[in-house]
Formats: structure tokens, sequence, C-alpha cells
């Protein structure tokens, strides 16, 4: 039985992580695993994490797709494509469940084969799966902080205009009741705490609407001056997988 | 033939004409032979014969909700009113809303322009979410 929280945000940031965690480590061995074995790998640690795997000869136009409901999450994938292939586009599918924080009961995405992409993808549409390809690659690649925090954890932020306001409102009373900068040397918790929180969600902002940043965030190095930058605000350092 | 309590037979027979105009109107322009055809992919054992019936009200057995779902997936019907007049009629409630419903009918009308092997897959897996079952349950 699958959980039903499967699809929440927190719990697909740590199915993307698990799998980025295996596949580090399978690129980390001496011995390099055999294609078979990493898309073995991959299936079950997504079906660990509660997301059922399947393969089907039937699909034609699509490579795959994942539905998620209530009642699980789903990815099927086309047993037609090689192992390395069908490895791609779970990774692919996982990055679209990340960046997909369904307000609604239901989700699904198509991995179209090439050539078969439908022309009614709307303009958001084709800029999730160009901000889903990056997703992907880290994923692939093991690399998962080359994507902004917010994409693997749920973001504190509220949407609706009401309740960011009062959200600011409670950060500046605790800013403001932690003690004024002046007297302090280092700038008080709640302080750094709300200027990671912005810092978070500029990044998160800009990964989704600039290509240029999506190319410069992947950068080991960048990787590498955002978590110093984040560890200086007081960030715990994430756990590898 | 099971036996069927009376009370049972005596409201069927007083809604399966409405239950059939129901279900003619979700079909709309789909002929009785595609919405055959499309069912039987799904599993369903439905010739066309037996749903000009049914439309008509001449089925003695009281139709599953499985089988309304069906009818109104293949139909792209989901969210249409006659559809939750037909759930209010024989007493069955999906477990979705209807902004949820309408998404499920936009996602089958964007679908038909893909190969008919995806199209039949994809409701098979739809088909189950929306009945609420997982598919090992199945």
């Amino acid at each position: 039985m699958y959980p039903e929280h499967v699809t929440s945000p927190l719990y697909v940031g740590a199915a993307a992580n698990a799998v980025a965690g295996q596949l580090r480590r399978l690129m980390a061995d001496a011995t390099p695993a055999n294609a078979d074995t990493v898309a073995w790998l991959v299936r079950r640690t997504l079906e660990e994490m509660g997301v059922r795997c399947g393969d089907t000869p039937k699909l034609q136009d699509l490579k795959g797709f994942l539905i998620a409901s209530p009642h699980g999450a789903e990815m099927v994938v086309s047993s037609e494509l090689a192992p390395n292939q069908q490895v791609a586009v779970y990774a692919h599918l996982l990055a679209h469940l990340l960046l997909d924080r369904f307000g609604g009961s239901f989700m699904s995405k198509f991995e179209y084969c090439e050539g078969r992409i439908p022309s009614h993808l709307t303009a958001a549409e084709r800029r999730e799966d160009l901000v889903a390809d990056v997703v992907a690659l880290a994923i692939l690649e093991g690399r998962l902080e080359a994507v902004p925090r917010y994409v693997l954890a749920p973001e504190p932020l509220p949407r609706r205009p009401h309740e960011l306001r009062l959200w600011l409102t409670e950060q500046a009373r605790a800013v403001l009741a932690s003690g004024s900068l002046p007297q302090r040397l280092r700038p008080s918790r709640p302080l750094r705490a709300l200027a990671l929180t912005v810092l978070h969600w500029l990044s998160l902002a800009l990964f989704w609407h600039s290509r240029s940043y999506r190319r410069l965030r992947t950068r080991p190095l960048m990787a590498q001056l955002v978590h110093r930058l984040a560890g200086l605000l007081g960030e715990p350092a994430a756990r590898a997988a | 033939m099971s036996e069927r309590d009376e009370v049972q037979v005596a409201r069927w027979s007083a809604i399966r004409s409405r239950v059939g105009s129901c279900l003619r109107e979700l079909r709309g322009g789909y002929s009785q032979a595609k919405l055959s055809g499309d069912l039987e992919d799904l599993g369903y054992h439905l010739t066309q014969s037996t749903i000009s019936r049914i439309e008509q009200g001449q089925v003695e057995q009281p139709l599953s909700l499985e089988r309304l779902v069906g009818w109104a997936l293949c139909c792209q019907a989901l969210s249409a009113p006659a559809f939750k007049q037909l759930l209010q009629l024989v007493g069955f409630r999906l477990p979705w809303s209807d902004e949820d419903l309408r998404r499920f009918d936009d996602l089958l009308r964007h679908y038909r322009r893909l190969a008919i092997p995806d199209q039949i897959v994809l409701r098979r897996k739809l088909l189950w979410h929306l009945l609420g079952l997982r598919a090992e349950d199945v």
C-alpha cells in the first residue's frame, strides 16, 4: 500500500534526493554498473519512496507518463526504451513532480517522443519543461545542490497576498524584537532567517524565469558559493542522501 | 440470475429511463459503436446493442459505478452536469471535486491527438485513479 502523502512536496523532495544519491553512489563506484542495474535500482528507489513504476510495450507517441493523485503516484515508461533512456524518463517525471506543486487533487505529465510533442502546449508548460530538463539533469548527475533549495523543499512563503503580508509583518516584528542592527556585531537570528528565505525565494524565481541563471546555478562553483552564503546566514548543512 | 430485493427492483425500474437519458446525453455525438469499442479497450463488455438498450431504459440490471464512470470517461464527460445528475440519481459519489473532473476531461481531450495505443494505456490508468483504486488492488 502506498502512502497517500507520497505527492506532498516534502516527500517528493526526499524521493529526488534518494534517487540522486543512488546515482551518485553508482557513479562513484570503481566498477561501473551496467545500464540494466542502474534502471532497476532507480525503479526500486522510487517504489520504496512510494512511486509505483511500470512499463508497457504499447506506447508509441510517449516515452512515459506520470499520474499523481491522493491514490498514489504512478510512472509508466515504454519498455521499448533502452535502460538508460528509461532512467532519463524517470528523472524527468520526478523533476515535474518536484516542480508542479499541484493545488488540485490530480496531476499528470507526459514525456513525448522526439517529433511527437503536441502543438497545444502552453508557454507555461514549455517553460516548465525547460526547467524540468535542468532539474532532471541534476538528479541524473547526483548533484541536487545545483538546483534551488525551494525546488526540493516546500517554500515557507505564503502565496496569497494577505497571508504574505501577515507573514512579512510577523518576520519584521521578530527582527525588531531581537534588537537593532547598530547595537550588534552580527545580524540577529530572525534577520538572518528572513534574509535566507528571501534569497532562496529569489533564487527559485530566477531559476524559473531566467535561462542564464539556470545555466549559472548548475555550475559547481556557483553551487558552492550559494552553499557558503547560506551557511554564513546560519542555514544548517544539508545531509547527502 | 442472482435474486434482487424488491425495493432495488422497484427503484431501478423507476429511474432507468432517466439514467438512460443521462447516458445518451453524455454520449453526445459519439457513435454507439465507437463507445462500445472504447469501453472494450478498458475491459468492459458492452456491445453496441447493449448500449442502445441502456439508453432506452430497457436494461433490467442496475448499472454499476464502474460502468457509469467508464462511460463518462470514454465520452470525456466527467465534468458534464448530466454526469453529476446521473450520480445523484443512482446514489453514487466520486471523491473528486468539479475542478478535478474538469481537468480529467481536459486531459482526455488533449490526449485524443496521440496514438490510439497510448490513449488506451492512459485511459486504463486514469480509470483506476478515478475509481480510487491502486493498480495493485486490481
